[in-house]
Order: structure tokens, then sequence, then C-alpha cells
């Protein structure tokens, strides 16, 4: 990255830090190497959503032709949204693709992700499971969401007893819980189906 | 026919798969290096340099007609072909013009200033955009106070680093062009898609290749006088084999010529001593 590059990202930072961010709208992010190659970001879960509460971290990388190739951008934390891959974390959002200006700064970038959260876009999706569910059963989809917010992203919500029985099921069966979270999840919380599919 | 293979078009696109993420990732890398292996802006060439580009069995039509415009062109600088090169030898055409031209040097950065305050005025992300217009500002200002020498000039022209950096000043003002004269332009925008979204998908966007209306709002902000040589079997719009932008003038010499081959512009001079 060229110098120039780099007193940007500085300045980008710092636009993030000094903000007063966190108070306002959640977000911050952490430097996490010197030649800012590798950035940490946070979103606080947006309120009225399923995600309220939760705390995501973001896996920030900067190319080397940054700012005029776009940031790539992460879930670093586990989240069930019908843009965001429930295995990966990668995002589906236009300004992370080939809406990208180099123009944008990095506090776009996560207000985006931010905006992305509390309105999902499922006729684009990056998880076409999530996405069926979001569109077909929609207060399946939000207490999932909840349940994960709650699971992956120190979440305060109450638990759903009902949905934790089933994962305990499965872990009785020695399924490690994050699998049997997803595997539910993906399966409508059918404690059959998931169970023929992760043994079949 | 073609209209037959619009409607079979998806309207939306599926979220892609890792695999397929990856292998676009090799393709896209692929294209990449072939790309670098020419520099950002080739050394003044003889202009029969370009006629060594075509078979003259294979390729008749592009070998007969590099020849007859040796005729009339010397020199030519080859441009790297990575969709910056409209945005890019237009560049190079200026800072070769404002090098040799004080007045016109110190006018083209006072212009820089007034497209500064003007681009955050339309409303552009504030201190990124002026960081753009700055960093273009200090590149003449350095060449005004003899900071540079003409090397030095074509090394950083040639520097990913900072060239992107010049680049995106063109590509702000054309876009800031647009918004600015949006209701004389806007009919010119494809359907479906506003003259915003033009300007940030098509314009913004690094490495996206020019179209006419893209060139027309460079010329028009950047106040140059441009001509396009055409070098494919179709012709200009004003029916010969070239085009001169802002308007057709008679007898007005352009202070830019490109060259233009399918899908691309080289930077071309007129021999002067035919003249």
């Amino acid at each position: 990255m060229s110098n120039i590059a780099l007193n940007r990202l500085q300045r980008e930072c710092k636009e993030v830090v000094t903000n007063s961010e966190i108070s306002e709208t959640g977000i911050m992010i952490e430097i996490l190497n010197e030649n800012l190659t590798e950035i940490r970001g946070h979103i606080r879960g947006p309120p009225d959503t399923p995600y309220a509460g939760g705390s995501f971290d973001l896996d920030i990388k900067i190319p080397d032709q940054y700012p005029f190739s776009p940031p790539n951008v992460k879930f670093a934390t586990k989240i069930w949204h019908p843009n965001v891959s429930s295995q990966t974390g990668v995002i589906c959002l236009d300004i992370l693709k080939d809406q990208w200006a180099a123009s944008l700064t990095l506090r776009t970038v996560l207000l985006s992700i931010q905006a992305l959260m509390c309105t999902p876009e499922p006729k684009d999706p990056q998880d076409a499971v999530v996405a069926k569910q979001y569109m077909d059963k929609p207060q399946v989809f939000k207490s999932t969401a909840e349940f994960w917010t709650l699971k992956f992203a120190k979440g305060s919500v109450p638990v759903n007893v009902d949905y934790q029985s089933r994962v305990d099921k499965l872990k009785d069966m020695g399924v490690r819980e994050e699998e049997a979270i997803s595997v539910l999840s993906c399966n409508n919380w059918d404690l059959n189906r998931a169970t023929v599919y992760i043994f079949s | 026919m073609a209209n037959d293979s619009d409607e079979n078009k998806p309207t939306s696109t599926a979220a892609m798969t890792e695999d397929d993420l990856l292998l676009q990732d090799q393709q896209l890398k692929q294209i990449e290096d072939e790309q670098k292996a020419s520099p950002l802006v080739g050394d003044k060439l003889p202009f029969y340099a370009l006629a060594g580009l075509y078979d003259p069995v294979s390729a008749i039509t592009f070998f007969t007609k590099a020849n007859e415009l040796a005729a009339i062109y010397s020199d030519i600088r080859f441009i790297r072909g990575d969709g910056n090169c409209f945005y890019r030898a237009v560049l190079v055409g200026i800072v070769e013009i404002l090098m040799k031209d004080r007045e016109r040097l110190i006018k083209f950065i006072d212009t820089g200033r007034e497209w500064m305050a003007k681009l955050v005025k339309l409303g552009f992300p504030d201190w990124t955009c002026s960081d753009f217009c700055e960093f273009f500002i200090e590149f003449l200002e350095k060449i005004r106070d003899g900071k540079y020498t003409e090397a030095e000039v074509f090394q950083n022209l040639n520097d990913d680093g900072t060239a992107n950096y010049l680049l995106m000043y063109f590509r702000l003002i054309t876009s800031g062009f647009l918004k600015d004269n949006c209701e004389e332009y806007a009919p010119f925008i494809a359907e479906g898609m506003t003259l915003q979204q033009y300007c940030e998908t098509e314009i913004e966007a690094m490495w996206k290749e020019a179209d006419h209306l893209s060139i027309m709002a460079l010329v028009r902000a950047t106040g140059i006088r441009l001509r396009i040589q055409y070098m494919d079997r179709s012709e200009a719009p004003n029916g010969g084999y070239q085009h001169d932008l802002p308007d057709e003038a008679d007898n007005v010499t352009p202070d830019i010529t490109l060259l233009y081959r399918p899908g691309h512009y080289d930077l071309i001079y007129r021999n002067l001593v035919a003249q």
C-alpha cells in the first residue's frame, strides 16, 4: 500500500473512533496490525431487529489497491441473515462489490452493513436457505436470528427454551453445539429432519 | 434476435458460491497479471510501431489503416488497457501540455481548487473527495515549482499508487460535471438507471471504461480540445474517421489526440513537420 493510502486509512480509522459513534450508532473499529491491512470492526445490533443487543465482530482486510478496490469485509461473529453466509460470514452488499467508490470510507461501510441488518434484501441473498426462511416463515426467521444473536453475539434476549432443548438433544447425541444450531436452523427447527441430515 | 436473448436473460443475479468467487478471483488475477506486463504509460514511440502490431495478411484492414495514419501522426504512447485508458491518456496528454505551458498550468491549478469546492457542494463525500483534488493540485504545484524533472513526472504517472489518485480526480470531475448539468445530460442515461447511479457505477468506479457521455463530460470539465482518431471499421459520429470534442470546430488544432481502437485509447501526436 502506498503512503498516501496509509495516511488516508489512518484518517478513516480516526473518523470512526473519534466520532462518538459508539454511543450514537454503535460502530467501532480496532486496528490489528501496524500497516493497517487487518482491522476488526464492531457493530452493535440495531434496536427493533432480531440482532438487538448483540455485539457483532467483522474481519476487515484492506487490499493493496485500497481505496480503489473495496475492503474485504465479512462477519467474524456468526449471524442469521439473508445477505450473510451463515457458514462463512461473507456479506452480499453492493458497495463491497461493484458499487464501491474510492470516496467511501470504513465508516460508510460499517454503517451500510448496520443498515443491511435492519433491512435485509432477500431477493439478492447470500444465503439462500436463510432467505427462503425469511420469506416463507418470517416468525421462524425472527426467532432463529434472535437465538443466533443470543448464542453467538452475546445478545440479551431470553433464551428460546424450545430451541435450546432441541439443541441439547443433538448435543446429547455428540453433535457440537454450533453445528446443532446451524443444522436445526436450516431445517426450520425440525429435530427429526436435522437428525437425519446429520447422521445419514 | 437480439430481443430474444434479452428476454431470456435472468433478471436477478443469484448469489455466487465460494467456488465461483474463487474461480472468478483466479481469472481476474490472470487478466491483471497480463495487463501488468505493460507499463501504465508507455514511452513515446515512432508511430509505425503501431503498424508493427498487425499482420499484413490476416489483419490487412488495421495494418493498412495504421500505415495511412503514419503519414499524419509521428508518435504514439501506448496506454495500459485496464479500463482506465481513456482517463489515463487524457491525464498524460494534459500533464504534457501543462509542463510546457506555465500560464495554462496555473489556470489548471485554480480550476482544480474550484472543482474541489464544487464537488463538496454537489454532495460528494467531503474529505475523501477533497483528498483526491488536493493530491492532484499538489502534483501540479510541484511541476509549477520545478520540484519534478520530466522524468520524475513520468515516474509518478507510471506508479500505480500515485497515478490512481490523479485518475480519480478526473473521474470525480467527470462525474461532478454531469451531476452539475443533470438536466442536460439525464436524457442520455440508459433506461433503468439514474444519472446519479450512472455516475457512481460507471464513472467514479475505478477501472470502468469511459463511454461517449463520460468522454464529453471530461472534455467539458477540463476545457480541453480533444480529437479522437478512429481506427476501427466504423466511422466517427460525424461521418469521418475522426471526431473533435467539445464540438467540430473548423481548423482548430486539438490539444490532445487519442487513437481509438475497439475498446481502447492510446495517446498519439501529430507529425509537425508534415503540416
